[in-house]
């Protein structure tokens, strides 16, 4: 009856999966990446040679390869809810975990990435291109550490809601890179 | 709140199309060339990154069981990013970017 009475206090947003206020962030974060994607066009615009140059310094196969691994990585959270729904407990903690560790593989290739750029390949490339890159890729890798945090403890406090809104952050992660991806990496 | 679930083999499925589509991002975003995209390859890498968006928020995200009208919009939000990210790239074709200064 509680339940009931919850879900009706939600309005229009009960009809949604999960807890709804996850999806308040999703619609935040889709809007606050989408305008950082904007402003990266833009400026792109005024510099196109520049930019050009830039982004040719990056490595585009491994932000290729880690679109595959954060993909995979939302293939095994999705894995973890539909075993927890199942009631099976430890199936969904061992999804978790490799979910986690797709999420580790994603920084680790991500790091290498920036100590490239850092440490070698800046010279020369235009400024604005390289803030926005380090602006949105890091406020991204930011929401992937984030997204480790909260499968740990969603996989520690294991019950059916907090896995469905632990991985449904999980899975806003991955989808901000799908979009992320081509527009940084590949849009030239 | 609302539980939703997904059996494996949708999700298997789901990842597979994903996969399949990231593939077909680095192949219109030549992702071993150092070249500018033509506006036609823009346009598919754009596309295809708005359809991805949209399947792991209707499959891994289960969208797909709310109500149509919170899947019209999140459709109409994505629609609206992509072909904004697009207009803004096409603008170097306008030819105020070539007018020569005074």
């Amino acid at each position: 009856m509680q339940g009931h009475k919850n879900a009706e206090s939600w309005g229009p947003l009960s009809s949604l999966p999960g807890n709804p206020m996850i999806w308040i962030l999703i619609l935040s974060e889709l809007m606050v990446f989408g305008v950082g994607l904007m402003g990266f066009v833009i400026a792109r615009d005024i510099d196109p040679v520049g930019f050009a140059k830039s982004q040719d310094s990056l490595n585009r196969l491994a932000g290729a390869i880690n679109t595959m691994v954060l993909i995979t990585s939302g293939l095994f959270a999705a894995l973890a809810v539909e075993a927890r729904a199942r009631d099976n407990v430890q199936t969904s903690r061992w999804w978790l975990l490799a979910a986690g560790s797709f999420g580790v593989i994603f920084l680790i290739i991500k790091a290498f990435e920036y100590r490239d750029k850092i440490l070698h390949n800046s010279a020369g490339l235009n400024e604005n291109f390289l803030t926005l890159y380090f602006l949105l890729t890091g406020f991204h890798a930011a929401h992937v550490v984030m997204g480790l945090v909260i499968l740990f403890i969603v996989g520690w406090k294991n019950n059916l809601e907090n896995i469905e809104t632990g991985t449904a952050f999980w899975h806003m992660v991955d989808l901000i890179w799908v979009l992320l991806f081509p527009v940084i990496y590949l849009l030239r | 709140m609302k539980h939703t679930r997904t059996n494996r083999a949708g999700l298997l499925r789901t990842w597979a199309i994903l996969m399949g589509l990231s593939l077909a991002t680095m192949l219109a975003g030549r992702v071993n060339e150092n070249l500018s995209l033509a506006p036609l390859w823009a346009m598919a890498l754009l596309g295809v990154a708005g359809l991805k968006a949209r399947l792991i928020l209707g499959r891994f995200l289960g969208l797909r069981h709310a109500s149509s009208d919170w899947n019209s919009a999140f459709t109409i939000l994505l629609v609206i990013l992509q072909v904004s990210l697009l207009a803004a790239f096409l603008a170097l074709y306008l030819p105020v970017f070539h007018s020569p200064t005074p």
